[in-house]
Protein backbone atom coordinates (compact mmCIF):
# COMPACT_ATOMS: atom_id res chain seq x y z
CA UNK A 1 0.00 0.00 0.00
CA UNK A 2 1.35 3.38 -0.95
CA UNK A 3 1.05 6.61 0.95
CA UNK A 4 1.78 10.21 0.14
CA UNK A 5 4.97 11.65 1.51
CA UNK A 6 6.26 15.18 1.11
CA UNK A 7 10.00 15.50 0.68
CA UNK A 8 11.40 18.95 1.46
CA UNK A 9 14.85 20.12 0.50
CA UNK A 10 16.26 22.58 3.01
CA UNK A 11 19.21 24.88 3.47
CA UNK A 12 21.37 25.22 6.57
CA UNK A 13 18.78 27.43 8.23
CA UNK A 14 16.06 24.81 7.67
CA UNK A 15 14.38 27.08 5.12
CA UNK A 16 12.65 25.52 2.16
CA UNK A 17 14.46 25.41 -1.17
CA UNK A 18 12.14 23.01 -2.99
CA UNK A 19 9.80 20.14 -2.38
CA UNK A 20 8.27 17.13 -4.06
CA UNK A 21 5.35 14.81 -3.44
CA UNK A 22 6.41 11.17 -3.45
CA UNK A 23 4.26 8.05 -3.42
CA UNK A 24 6.02 5.51 -1.27
CA UNK A 25 5.57 2.40 0.78
CA UNK A 26 6.20 2.21 4.47
CA UNK A 27 7.21 -1.32 5.35
CA UNK A 28 7.06 -2.01 9.07
CA UNK A 29 9.61 -4.60 10.12
CA UNK A 30 8.87 -6.49 13.31
CA UNK A 31 12.43 -6.78 14.62
CA UNK A 32 12.84 -3.00 14.50
CA UNK A 33 9.81 -2.24 16.67
CA UNK A 34 7.71 0.81 15.92
CA UNK A 35 9.71 1.95 12.92
CA UNK A 36 9.63 1.45 9.20
CA UNK A 37 11.67 2.38 6.17
CA UNK A 38 10.38 4.73 3.47
CA UNK A 39 10.54 3.17 0.00
CA UNK A 40 9.63 5.38 -2.98
CA UNK A 41 7.45 3.48 -5.45
CA UNK A 42 8.83 5.11 -8.58
CA UNK A 43 12.22 3.98 -9.72
CA UNK A 44 14.79 6.64 -10.38
CA UNK A 45 15.47 9.98 -8.76
CA UNK A 46 12.94 12.41 -7.32
CA UNK A 47 12.90 15.76 -9.09
CA UNK A 48 12.07 19.10 -7.55
CA UNK A 49 12.24 22.74 -8.61
CA UNK A 50 14.38 25.13 -6.58
CA UNK A 51 12.13 28.00 -5.53
CA UNK A 52 15.15 30.24 -4.87
CA UNK A 53 18.91 30.19 -5.18
CA UNK A 54 20.34 28.32 -2.23
CA UNK A 55 22.51 25.43 -1.17
CA UNK A 56 20.57 22.37 -0.14
CA UNK A 57 22.16 20.62 2.82
CA UNK A 58 19.26 18.65 4.31
CA UNK A 59 16.10 16.92 3.30
CA UNK A 60 13.03 15.89 5.25
CA UNK A 61 10.61 13.05 4.67
CA UNK A 62 7.12 13.82 5.97
CA UNK A 63 4.49 11.07 6.18
CA UNK A 64 1.53 13.40 5.94
CA UNK A 65 -1.24 11.12 7.19
CA UNK A 66 0.59 10.32 10.41
CA UNK A 67 2.42 13.63 10.68
CA UNK A 68 5.68 11.81 11.23
CA UNK A 69 8.83 13.32 9.79
CA UNK A 70 12.56 12.90 9.72
CA UNK A 71 15.24 15.39 8.72
CA UNK A 72 18.55 14.10 7.38
CA UNK A 73 21.73 15.75 6.20
CA UNK A 74 22.85 15.37 2.62
CA UNK A 75 25.88 16.46 0.61
CA UNK A 76 25.63 20.21 -0.15
CA UNK A 77 24.15 21.01 -3.54
CA UNK A 78 23.99 24.59 -4.84
CA UNK A 79 20.95 25.42 -6.96
CA UNK A 80 19.71 28.46 -8.83
CA UNK A 81 16.07 29.56 -8.70
CA UNK A 82 14.05 27.54 -11.16
CA UNK A 83 16.70 24.87 -11.53
CA UNK A 84 15.49 21.28 -11.34
CA UNK A 85 17.22 19.18 -8.73
CA UNK A 86 17.41 15.40 -8.94
CA UNK A 87 17.64 13.42 -5.75
CA UNK A 88 18.68 9.78 -5.86
CA UNK A 89 17.35 7.48 -3.15
CA UNK A 90 20.29 5.24 -2.45
CA UNK A 91 19.04 3.98 0.91
CA UNK A 92 15.73 3.95 2.76
CA UNK A 93 14.86 6.60 5.30
CA UNK A 94 13.73 5.17 8.60
CA UNK A 95 10.67 6.68 10.15
CA UNK A 96 10.12 6.02 13.82
CA UNK A 97 6.98 6.41 15.86
CA UNK A 98 7.28 9.53 17.98
CA UNK A 99 8.87 11.71 15.30
CA UNK A 100 6.01 14.16 15.62
CA UNK A 101 6.02 17.93 15.74
CA UNK A 102 9.19 18.11 13.71
CA UNK A 103 9.43 21.76 12.59
CA UNK A 104 8.99 21.84 8.83
CA UNK A 105 8.75 24.87 6.56
CA UNK A 106 5.57 25.64 4.68
CA UNK A 107 5.33 24.28 1.16
CA UNK A 108 3.74 26.31 -1.63
CA UNK A 109 1.03 24.63 -3.72
CA UNK A 110 1.38 25.76 -7.33
CA UNK A 111 -1.89 24.45 -8.71
CA UNK A 112 -5.55 24.26 -7.75
CA UNK A 113 -6.18 22.13 -4.69
CA UNK A 114 -9.38 20.61 -3.33
CA UNK A 115 -9.45 19.48 0.27
CA UNK A 116 -12.07 16.99 1.42
CA UNK A 117 -12.44 16.96 5.18
CA UNK A 118 -14.12 14.11 6.99
CA UNK A 119 -17.56 14.55 8.49
CA UNK A 120 -17.79 15.49 12.15
CA UNK A 121 -20.16 13.97 14.66
CA UNK A 122 -21.89 15.82 17.45
CA UNK A 123 -22.85 12.64 19.23
CA UNK A 124 -24.12 9.12 18.79
CA UNK A 125 -27.35 7.39 19.62
CA UNK A 126 -27.56 3.73 20.51
CA UNK A 127 -28.93 1.82 17.57
CA UNK A 128 -28.41 4.64 15.09
CA UNK A 129 -27.45 3.72 11.57
CA UNK B 1 -1.72 16.93 3.10
CA UNK B 2 -3.94 14.88 5.29
CA UNK B 3 -7.25 16.60 6.00
CA UNK B 4 -8.94 16.02 9.33
CA UNK B 5 -12.58 15.87 10.34
CA UNK B 6 -14.74 18.69 11.61
CA UNK B 7 -14.07 18.87 15.35
CA UNK B 8 -16.09 20.71 17.98
CA UNK B 9 -14.70 22.96 20.62
CA UNK B 10 -15.72 21.88 24.11
CA UNK B 11 -17.78 25.00 24.76
CA UNK B 12 -19.55 24.89 21.43
CA UNK B 13 -21.73 22.01 22.59
CA UNK B 14 -22.95 24.14 25.45
CA UNK B 15 -23.35 27.16 23.20
CA UNK B 16 -25.75 25.20 21.02
CA UNK B 17 -28.34 25.62 23.73
CA UNK B 18 -27.87 29.25 24.62
CA UNK B 19 -25.62 31.22 22.28
CA UNK B 20 -26.57 30.28 18.76
CA UNK B 21 -28.76 27.92 16.82
CA UNK B 22 -27.71 25.69 13.99
CA UNK B 23 -30.96 26.28 12.14
CA UNK B 24 -31.00 30.06 12.19
CA UNK B 25 -27.50 31.19 13.07
CA UNK B 26 -25.04 32.80 10.72
CA UNK B 27 -21.62 31.25 10.67
CA UNK B 28 -18.27 32.24 9.25
CA UNK B 29 -15.09 30.37 8.46
CA UNK B 30 -11.59 31.75 8.64
CA UNK B 31 -8.11 30.42 8.08
CA UNK B 32 -5.37 30.15 10.66
CA UNK B 33 -1.67 29.42 10.44
CA UNK B 34 0.45 26.66 11.88
CA UNK B 35 1.37 29.00 14.75
CA UNK B 36 -2.28 29.25 15.80
CA UNK B 37 -3.79 27.77 18.94
CA UNK B 38 -6.85 26.74 16.89
CA UNK B 39 -6.51 23.10 17.93
CA UNK B 40 -6.98 23.95 21.61
CA UNK B 41 -10.32 22.42 22.55
CA UNK B 42 -11.07 24.83 25.39
CA UNK B 43 -11.25 28.01 23.35
CA UNK B 44 -14.54 29.88 23.46
CA UNK B 45 -14.70 32.85 21.09
CA UNK B 46 -13.06 33.63 17.78
CA UNK B 47 -11.15 36.45 19.46
CA UNK B 48 -9.26 33.86 21.49
CA UNK B 49 -7.97 32.05 18.40
CA UNK B 50 -4.54 33.35 17.49
CA UNK B 51 -2.72 33.79 14.21
CA UNK B 52 -5.31 34.20 11.52
CA UNK B 53 -3.83 34.03 8.04
CA UNK B 54 -2.52 37.43 6.98
CA UNK B 55 -5.02 39.51 5.05
CA UNK B 56 -3.54 39.77 1.56
CA UNK B 57 -3.65 38.38 -1.94
CA UNK B 58 -7.24 37.21 -1.90
CA UNK B 59 -7.70 36.46 1.79
CA UNK B 60 -9.68 38.90 3.91
CA UNK B 61 -9.63 38.84 7.68
CA UNK B 62 -12.64 37.20 9.30
CA UNK B 63 -12.85 34.86 6.35
CA UNK B 64 -16.07 34.10 4.56
CA UNK B 65 -19.65 33.36 5.49
CA UNK B 66 -20.95 29.82 5.36
CA UNK B 67 -23.48 30.08 2.54
CA UNK B 68 -26.63 27.99 2.21
CA UNK B 69 -26.34 26.79 5.78
CA UNK B 70 -28.85 24.07 6.61
CA UNK B 71 -29.74 22.04 9.67
CA UNK B 72 -31.89 19.33 8.27
CA UNK B 73 -32.57 15.61 8.16
CA UNK B 74 -29.52 13.52 7.40
CA UNK B 75 -29.02 10.27 5.58
CA UNK B 76 -30.74 8.03 8.10
CA UNK B 77 -33.82 8.16 10.26
CA UNK B 78 -33.21 10.23 13.32
CA UNK B 79 -30.05 11.84 12.03
CA UNK B 80 -29.65 15.58 11.56
CA UNK B 81 -26.92 17.18 9.55
CA UNK B 82 -25.32 20.60 9.47
CA UNK B 83 -24.19 21.59 6.02
CA UNK B 84 -23.39 24.48 3.73
CA UNK B 85 -21.79 25.35 0.44
CA UNK B 86 -18.20 24.40 -0.22
CA UNK B 87 -15.83 27.30 0.23
CA UNK B 88 -12.79 28.47 -1.66
CA UNK B 89 -10.10 31.10 -1.65
CA UNK B 90 -8.22 32.22 -4.74
CA UNK B 91 -4.73 33.67 -4.47
CA UNK B 92 -4.44 36.87 -6.48
CA UNK B 93 -1.31 38.97 -6.87
CA UNK B 94 0.70 36.83 -4.49
CA UNK B 95 0.47 33.82 -2.24
CA UNK B 96 -1.97 33.16 0.55
CA UNK B 97 0.52 32.00 3.11
CA UNK B 98 0.69 29.43 5.86
CA UNK B 99 -2.75 27.83 5.97
CA UNK B 100 -3.41 25.00 8.39
CA UNK B 101 -6.78 25.40 10.15
CA UNK B 102 -10.28 26.33 9.07
CA UNK B 103 -12.21 27.68 12.05
CA UNK B 104 -16.01 27.98 12.17
CA UNK B 105 -17.62 30.61 14.37
CA UNK B 106 -20.99 32.24 14.90
CA UNK B 107 -21.46 35.80 13.75
CA UNK B 108 -22.35 38.20 16.53
CA UNK B 109 -22.59 41.90 17.22
CA UNK B 110 -19.96 41.83 19.95
CA UNK B 111 -16.70 39.97 20.34
CA UNK B 112 -18.18 37.97 23.22
CA UNK B 113 -21.04 36.82 21.02
CA UNK B 114 -18.77 35.43 18.34
CA UNK B 115 -18.69 31.91 19.71
CA UNK B 116 -16.66 29.12 18.22
CA UNK B 117 -18.38 26.18 16.60
CA UNK B 118 -15.52 23.96 15.46
CA UNK B 119 -12.45 23.58 13.30
CA UNK B 120 -10.95 21.46 10.57
CA UNK B 121 -7.23 20.82 10.29
CA UNK B 122 -6.65 21.24 6.57
CA UNK B 123 -3.22 19.69 6.56
CA UNK B 124 -0.76 18.13 8.96
CA UNK B 125 1.77 20.74 7.86
CA UNK B 126 0.95 24.27 6.79
CA UNK B 127 0.92 25.18 3.13
CA UNK B 128 0.73 28.28 0.97
CA UNK B 129 -1.21 28.80 -2.23
CA UNK B 130 0.61 30.52 -5.07
CA UNK B 131 -0.93 33.31 -7.14
CA UNK B 132 -3.46 32.27 -9.73
CA UNK B 133 -4.62 29.17 -7.91
CA UNK B 134 -7.67 28.22 -5.90
CA UNK B 135 -7.94 26.25 -2.69
CA UNK B 136 -11.36 24.64 -2.27
CA UNK B 137 -12.70 22.97 0.85
CA UNK B 138 -15.26 20.44 -0.32
CA UNK B 139 -17.47 19.40 2.56
CA UNK B 140 -18.70 15.80 2.77
CA UNK B 141 -21.92 15.03 0.94
CA UNK B 142 -23.40 13.81 4.21
CA UNK B 143 -22.86 17.18 5.87
CA UNK B 144 -20.15 19.08 7.70
CA UNK B 145 -21.24 17.26 10.85
CA UNK B 146 -24.15 15.17 12.01
CA UNK B 147 -26.14 14.52 15.15
CA UNK B 148 -27.13 10.87 15.18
Amino acid sequence: MTHKFVVRFLDDADALVGWAEVQAEARPQAPRGASCPFWPVAEGPTSFVAERAATVTKFSVHWCELDVARVRDMPPCALEAGQVGLFVWFEPVWLVSGMRDVPLPTVTVRGPVTLQPLMGELGTRVGSQ
Amino acid sequence: MAVGAFTFYNRSKNNLSNAFTLRAGNFRMQLHTSASNAATATLSTIASVTNEVTEANGYSSSGKALASRVWTAGTSAGQMKFDGDDIFWSANGGSISNMKFLVFWASGASAGARKLLGRIQLSTAAFSLSAGNRMTVQFPSGGIFTLA
